[in-house]
C-alpha cells in the first residue's frame, strides 16, 4: 500500500499509459501528481514527481 | 478530464459507474453509497449507538468518518493483538485518528484476556495467527457491545473483502460460509450484537482515494502475518475481470446478495456456552476453548 515513486520514463506520458507500461492494473492503483490524486488522462511531464499507490499488494 | 457533476477538473475516474469526479464530488459520491449499503440492506437506523472496530488501516478510519459524517452515533474500538512492532504501530495511528476527532476510543487487549499476545498464543498452540486472530477479534468485539449497551459492530470490509472471500467460498463450495456471508449479521439473541459492513458498495481503491482526498492519516503497513493470504491472488483475479469488463466485482456481489435468499441456510443450532454464556454451536465457545488450551500449556512452557 505504501506509496512507489517513479521515474517519469519520457518527456511527457499520460497516466493510463505509464501504468500499462509498468504492467499496473489502473483498478487497484491511484496516481499522484506532485501530491494530487489525478485521473488517468491526467499527461505527466520530466520534472513532475510521480507516486503510485496500489491498493493490492503483489507478490 | 472534467468532474461529470460540476465541470470542475476531476481528480478521478470510476470506470464501474462510467464517472470523472471532483473532490468534492467525490467525497459525496463516497458517502451516498455508504447511504445506499445501509438503506438497501437495512444495516443500521439512526440513534443506535454503534461501535466501529478500528484497526488503524484505511477501511475501518473510513467507515468511521463516514458514519460520524452521516450523523450516526459512533464510538471507537480497538484491540491490540500484541504482534511486536505492528501493534504498536496500529495503536498510535488509531489514537491519532480519534483525538483529532475528539471521539471516545475503547481499547482491550489480547494480553489481558490470555495473558499472551496472538502470536505467542499461535506459537504454543503451533497454529497460525491468522487461524486465531479472526476468532479473537469477533468474540471481543460482541463481548465488549454487548456488556456496554451497543446495538451494532461496524467493521471496514470493502467490496473488494466481500468479492475476494465470495470467490473463496465459492472456488471450495463453502456452502455453510455462503449461507452467512452478509453485510447485516442481525442480531438472533440478547448476547450476539448484529454486525454490520456499510462499506461493501465501495471498491479498494475509492475507499484508498477517499483516505487521499479527506484526508484521513492511516496506517499503510498489513500486518506482517497477512502476506501471503488466500484473499491476496483473490483480489487480483477480480480486479483483473473488473479491467476487462468494468462492473464486475458489483455485479457478482449483489448478484450473490439477491441469490443469497435461495441458498439453504446451514446455520448450526446456537446455544450459550457452558463457561462464557456468550453464543455457539458447541458447548463450549471457540474462546473459551482456546483458553483452557493455553492454560494447558502453561506446564510444558515451563
Amino acid at each position: 500500500m505504501a506509496g512507489r515513486e517513479v521515474e517519469v520514463p519520457r518527456r511527457r506520458v499520460r497516466v493510463e499509459k505509464l501504468l500499462r507500461d509498468l504492467g499496473i492494473n489502473p483498478e487497484v492503483a491511484l496516481v499522484l501528481k506532485n501530491g494530487e490524486l489525478v485521473p488517468e488522462d491526467e499527461e505527466i511531464r520530466e520534472g513532475d514527481r510521480c507516486q503510485i499507490l496500489l491498493t493490492v499488494e503483489t507478490g | 478530464m472534467k468532474c461529470r457533476k460540476c465541470d470542475e477538473r476531476a481528480v478521478i475516474r470510476i470506470r464501474a459507474h462510467n464517472l470523472a469526479l471532483c473532490r468534492e464530488d467525490f467525497l459525496d459520491f463516497v458517502l451516498d453509497r455508504v447511504q445506499k449499503a445501509i438503506r438497501t440492506y437495512r444495516l443500521l437506523q439512526k440513534g443506535e449507538r454503534v461501535l466501529v472496530a478500528l484497526s488503524g488501516g484505511k477501511d475501518s478510519l473510513a467507515a468511521f468518518d463516514i458514519l460520524q459524517r452521516l450523523g450516526y452515533q459512533v464510538e471507537a474500538f480497538h484491540i491490540d493483538l500484541g504482534i511486536d512492532g505492528f501493534s504498536e504501530a496500529s495503536l498510535e495511528a488509531v489514537k491519532a485518528f480519534v483525538k483529532e476527532r475528539g471521539a471516545t476510543l475503547h481499547l482491550l487487549r489480547v494480553e489481558d484476556e490470555l495473558g499472551m499476545g496472538v502470536v505467542e498464543a499461535a506459537r504454543r498452540l503451533r497454529r497460525p495467527p491468522c487461524s486465531l486472530c479472526g476468532m479473537i477479534k469477533r468474540y471481543l468485539m460482541n463481548r465488549f457491545a454487548y456488556e456496554r449497551g451497543f446495538s451494532a459492530v461496524v467493521t471496514g470490509h470493502n467490496l473488494d473483502d466481500e468479492g475476494a472471500t465470495l470467490l473463496g467460498n465459492l472456488l471450495r463450495w463453502q456452502t455453510g460460509y455462503l449461507s452467512r456471508q452478509a453485510p447485516l449479521l442481525p442480531s438472533s439473541h440478547p448476547r450476539l450484537i448484529k454486525k454490520v459492513k456499510p462499506l461493501v458498495l465501495l471498491s479498494e481503491r475509492e475507499v484508498l482515494a477517499y483516505c487521499l482526498l479527506r484526508p484521513i492519516s492511516y496506517l499503510p503497513d498489513r500486518c506482517p502475518y497477512a502476506k501471503g493470504a488466500t484473499s491476496i491472488p483473490q483480489k487480483e483475479a477480480l480486479n483483473l475481470l473488473e479491467l476487462h469488463s468494468p462492473g464486475t466485482k458489483l455485479r457478482f456481489y449483489q448478484g450473490f446478495l439477491e441469490a443469497r435468499g435461495s441458498l439453504p441456510q446451514e446455520e448450526g443450532e446456537l446455544r450459550e456456552c457452558e463457561i462464557c454464556g456468550f453464543l455457539t454451536v458447541r458447548e463450549k465457545c471457540q474462546f473459551c476453548t482456546l483458553k483452557e488450551r493455553l492454560n494447558a500449556t502453561e506446564g510444558r512452557e515451563r
